[in-house]
């Protein structure tokens, strides 16, 4: 209910206008009148006892428009307590209501707050008009209105005989221009507030006016199957935005976004998507073995909402596939399909989607990832074509980029090859787990020798769905140690509209360290979410290793939480972000981290391989 | 038909009923609240002070008359009588008004009062009875209009029609002799329902951000139909007060006058009543009959959204 609050100011000035000058002109009006018909001072009078009514009715359907500031605020509340940024900024310590205020008001929704307000501010004004013109039409015949600040506008006199006056041009026009700025106020809201267009044309890519890439083939020159269409490049280069605008040039396409929630109504019940996929998504959904949602497609009562987001990605991607196997020429486009998948359903995926290449057909196969694993083993083959997207031009060509790339691609492989013990761990440890967690609403118990000591690099892995934001939640909830979150989804860790130097902190002491160099102070003022994702990843991960640095004491254990941080980054950034890790790791004895991967083989291998002690946590059916 | 598409539809029906009955039952509460309302109100207003008529002037007018008659006849007539007239001059004096002090009726008195035939509370509840129609109808077309625009949005220019022709119905809002001509009403058919439905941009609002918004694959109108909840709920206060004026507004229609309406019949007693209790009470029923129309609106937009989705 902010156009409760838009309300107040229109209904207050309201009242006070009625209060000040509509009494005197009433009677100035009315005077002429009672003059010709003084039988009526008594109905006249009667007006007094029912403005009241009028005024209150005024009064409280201004403030009751929408659903009042307060149930505002605590959905606001309610949403903020969801996200990532919340999690972040109680960890650093913010207290509840500055961050409701701050991220969720003030970073996120004043543009949304200034357009409630307006809009009922607008809705105010026409209940008022609509109200009193009522009020005036149960007057007597020839009776002067009762001014009112929507009416006053339209006092008119009367003639000799007693007869209302015709209403003057002049004020027809007054009400035309009130009623029309009413009511493109409250349209005004239908607008998005920030639109964004996606074209592809003439070779070039291009969001609202901005060029992402030149040189980019258009969707009907894609190779068709069996051959695949690789889409690579680092972050921020423009694939994502590169597959939106093939699909929306061709007619027969299916994508599926990184996001599932882009391409999922979460309104809906898996039932209701199962209508539209047809007797394969079962199929598909036992192929990519999830039981689970095998059975949820019998549940018509359960929003596809309150699903994890490793179940909708599997979900859509079945929807999608389900779709190619039906319709042979139709063009497939799957951007990072297994981001939110462990390595064994990421495996399972792409053995579906392999036996789309069996049979050669008129549709494409568009494929982009920073998986490793999905590149190393299940990479480019010589028929594939591959696309590389770098400094705003797209290549075909093997150049030093890609180069450098797959030489990621390819140490990221290796780490996961190497056998050594690494460092032996140092005695000792804390415990910061709880004895038993909820998950999913039932109690597990936690192993009692899952201790986290300094120095060390704890990989947290587990099936999705299994628990293990939780688990890092109720650490952050109760454990004994200074404590630095990164969370899943960078893009979410903070209010999009932060500046990079309140992500930061006061004190920048290390940047050094972190950036190679000191941010200049544009960089600092630019907002968090104007950066890319490898850029954002190294602000939020060196922002949290400098705050719990600059913790001052002997504190006993300085622990970083680090939520699936390399999920959505390829592979050189996901290399550099681990280094800097393992760096900041290495022979303290007073730092930890406790790290959620998908690829837990991996970054075990590259711990180890850098000398870095590192253990693996599992989280399992009945036991983390 | 498939196994799913049979349980989806079974599953779609029994969400609907349980919306149906969740919303009946939201109508029996709000009318009880509205009766206990009207009784509250009967026991404090049948002890409302009555205005005590005025000594009128006349009759010291009259005395004053016959003393000068008396004076005139007097000198003609030679006669020392004036003194023994005057002793009997009525005592003017303003007559002292009787305590104003309410006190509350039994609640057995205030309740045959209530139910009585044309006690205020029958009123208020046929105004209500009366508005709704138009509040729910309007709100029907606003949802059914976010469902069509969802439909078609993905051809621009079936989406161009479809624009033109929901903000169509905002030229009955431009029209000032609606609202002020006093002879002139919208009447109580489709007009009236669309000038209820595009009220504060409800129905046009509803259907343009189903045209701006992101077209889905699957379910498109059902899922516009959804988004538009979101669109409605605040404008519920705007839309009851646009059914409240065109049933109140009809009884000014010769055309259209029939039976006296609910609303009317309220604003004309709160304006007539010569205590100002019974304008107070008549106004607080106002008010109440039309916060039972907002209640009864959200509810609707509510339940609507839980039968189309697949959770409340």
């Amino acid at each position: 209910m902010v156009k409760l609050a838009g309300a107040v100011p229109y209904v207050a000035f309201a009242l006070v206008v009625r209060a000040l000058v509509c009494k005197p002109a009433a009677f100035i009006a009315a005077g002429r009148f009672l003059a010709l018909r003084p039988d009526d001072q008594l109905a006249y009078r009667s007006l007094l006892g029912a403005a009241p009514g009028v005024l209150a009715a005024s009064v409280a359907i201004g403030l009751s428009l929408g659903r009042g500031l307060w149930s505002w605020l605590e959905r606001v509340r309610a949403a903020e307590e969801e996200t990532e940024s919340f999690l972040t900024a109680t960890v650093r310590g913010e207290a509840a209501w500055r961050i409701v205020l701050r991220h969720g008001v003030w970073l996120r929704r004043r543009r949304e707050l200034g357009a409630l307000l307006l809009g009922g501010m607008a809705a105010a004004g026409l209940i008022d008009v609509l109200s009193n013109a009522l009020i005036d039409s149960f007057r007597g015949a020839g009776f002067p209105p009762y001014p009112s600040l929507g009416a006053a506008l339209f006092l008119r006199g009367i003639t000799e005989g007693g007869v209302p006056s015709p209403l003057p041009p002049a004020w027809s026009a007054a009400h035309l221009v009130v009623i029309a700025a009413a009511l493109m106020l409250v349209l005004a809201q239908t607008i998005p507030l920030r639109p964004r267009r996606i074209s592809l044309a003439q070779g070039t890519l291009r969001v609202n006016s901005r060029v992402l890439a030149s040189g980019v083939p258009a969707a009907h020159g894609l190779a068709t199957r069996p051959a695949v269409q690789w889409v690579l490049g680092e972050s921020g280069a423009g694939k994502s935005m590169l597959l939106q605008a093939w699909a929306s040039q061709l007619r027969d396409s299916v994508l599926a976004p990184q996001d599932p929630d882009e391409a999922l109504p979460g309104a809906l019940s898996a039932t209701d998507l199962g209508e539209a996929g047809g007797p394969a998504l079962s199929d598909l959904l036992g192929r990519l073995e999830d039981p689970r949602m095998q059975r949820r497609l019998s549940d018509p009562f359960t929003p596809v909402s309150t699903f994890s987001r490793g179940e909708r990605q599997r979900l859509m991607l079945a929807l999608a596939l389900a779709r190619a196997r039906t319709d042979r020429g139709c063009t497939l486009l799957l951007d990072e399909p297994t981001s939110a998948q462990d390595a064994k359903r990421a495996q399972a995926l792409l053995a579906c989607v392999r036996e789309l290449l069996d049979t050669e057909s008129d549709g494409s196969l568009v494929i982009t990832s920073h998986d490793a694993e999905v590149l190393g083993d299940n990479g480019p083959r010589p028929d594939d074509h591959l696309l590389w997207l770098e400094a705003g031009r797209a290549v075909t060509a093997r150049s030093a980029g890609v180069q450098r790339y797959f030489a990621a691609v390819d140490r990221l492989l290796t780490a996961r090859e190497f056998d050594g013990a690494g460092a032996e761990p140092t005695a000792g440890g804390e415990r910061v787990l709880p004895g038993t967690l909820e998950i999913g609403g039932r109690r597990h118990a936690t192993a009692r020798d899952a201790l986290v000591r300094g120095g060390e690099l704890t990989v947290l892995s587990g099936p999705s769905g299994s628990g293990k934001t939780t688990l890092l939640r109720a650490i952050c909830g109760g454990a004994r140690a200074e404590i630095g979150y990164v969370a899943q989804d960078t893009a979410r860790a903070f209010p999009q509209q932060m500046p990079v130097a309140e992500v930061l902190g006061p004190q920048r002491d290390r940047m050094r360290h972190w950036f190679g160099e000191d941010l200049s102070a544009q960089t600092l003022q630019r907002s968090i979410g104007a950066l890319s994702e490898g850029e954002r990843q190294r602000v939020v991960l060196a922002a949290e290793v400098m705050r719990l640095d600059r913790i001052p004491g002997r504190s006993p254990l300085r622990l970083l939480l680090l939520d699936e941080p390399f999920g959505a980054l390829d592979p050189p950034a996901h290399l550099r972000l681990m280094d800097a890790l393992l760096g900041w790791l290495s022979g303290s004895k007073t730092r930890s981290a406790v790290l959620v991967s998908h690829s837990p083989v991996v970054d075990l291998g590259l711990a180890r391989a850098s000398g870095v002690p590192a253990t693996e946590w599992i989280i399992g059916e009945d036991r983390a | 038909m498939t196994e799913l598409a049979v349980l989806g539809r079974a599953a779609h029906a029994s969400r609907t009923a349980a919306a149906v009955l969740r919303w009946a039952g939201a109508c029996v509460a709000g009318f009880a609240a509205l009766l206990a309302l009207s009784v509250a109100l009967a026991g404090f207003e049948r002890n409302g002070a009555v205005e005590a008529a005025e000594t009128s002037a006349s009759a010291y007018l009259d005395f004053d008359l016959a003393v000068l008659r008396a004076l005139a006849d007097r000198s003609l007539a030679g006669q020392d009588g004036l003194t023994a007239v005057w002793a009997r001059r009525p005592d003017w004096q303003i007559a002292a008004k009787p305590s104003n002090r309410a006190q509350l009726a039994p609640l057995r008195d205030a309740w045959t009062a209530v139910v009585s035939e044309k006690s205020r509370f029958r009123t208020a509840a046929r105004g209500t009875a009366d508005a709704l129609p138009f509040l729910l109808g309007g709100l029907a077309l606003a949802l059914l209009a976010a469902a069509v625009a969802g439909a078609w949005s993905k051809n621009a220019r079936v989406a161009l029609v479809l624009a033109i022709a929901f903000a169509a119905p905002l030229w009955l809002m431009l029209d000032p002799g609606a609202f002020y001509d006093r002879t002139r009403s919208l009447g109580t058919g489709l007009a009236a329902a669309l000038f209820v439905a595009a009220f504060a941009a409800a129905l046009p609002g509803a259907a343009f951000r189903a045209l701006f918004a992101r077209r889905q694959q699957i379910a498109p109108a059902r899922l516009a139909a959804i988004d538009a909840v979101q669109w409605l709920i605040p404008a519920i206060p705007a839309l009851a007060t646009a059914a409240l004026f065109v049933c109140a507004k009809a009884d000014q229609d010769p055309a259209a006058r029939g039976a006296a309406s609910g609303f009317g019949g309220l604003i004309r007693a709160a304006m007539a009543e010569a205590s100002a209790g019974d304008r107070l009470a008549s106004c607080a029923l106002l008010a109440g009959g039309l916060a039972l129309l907002s209640f009864l609106g959200h509810r609707f937009v509510v339940e609507a959204r839980a039968a189309l989705g697949a959770g409340r």
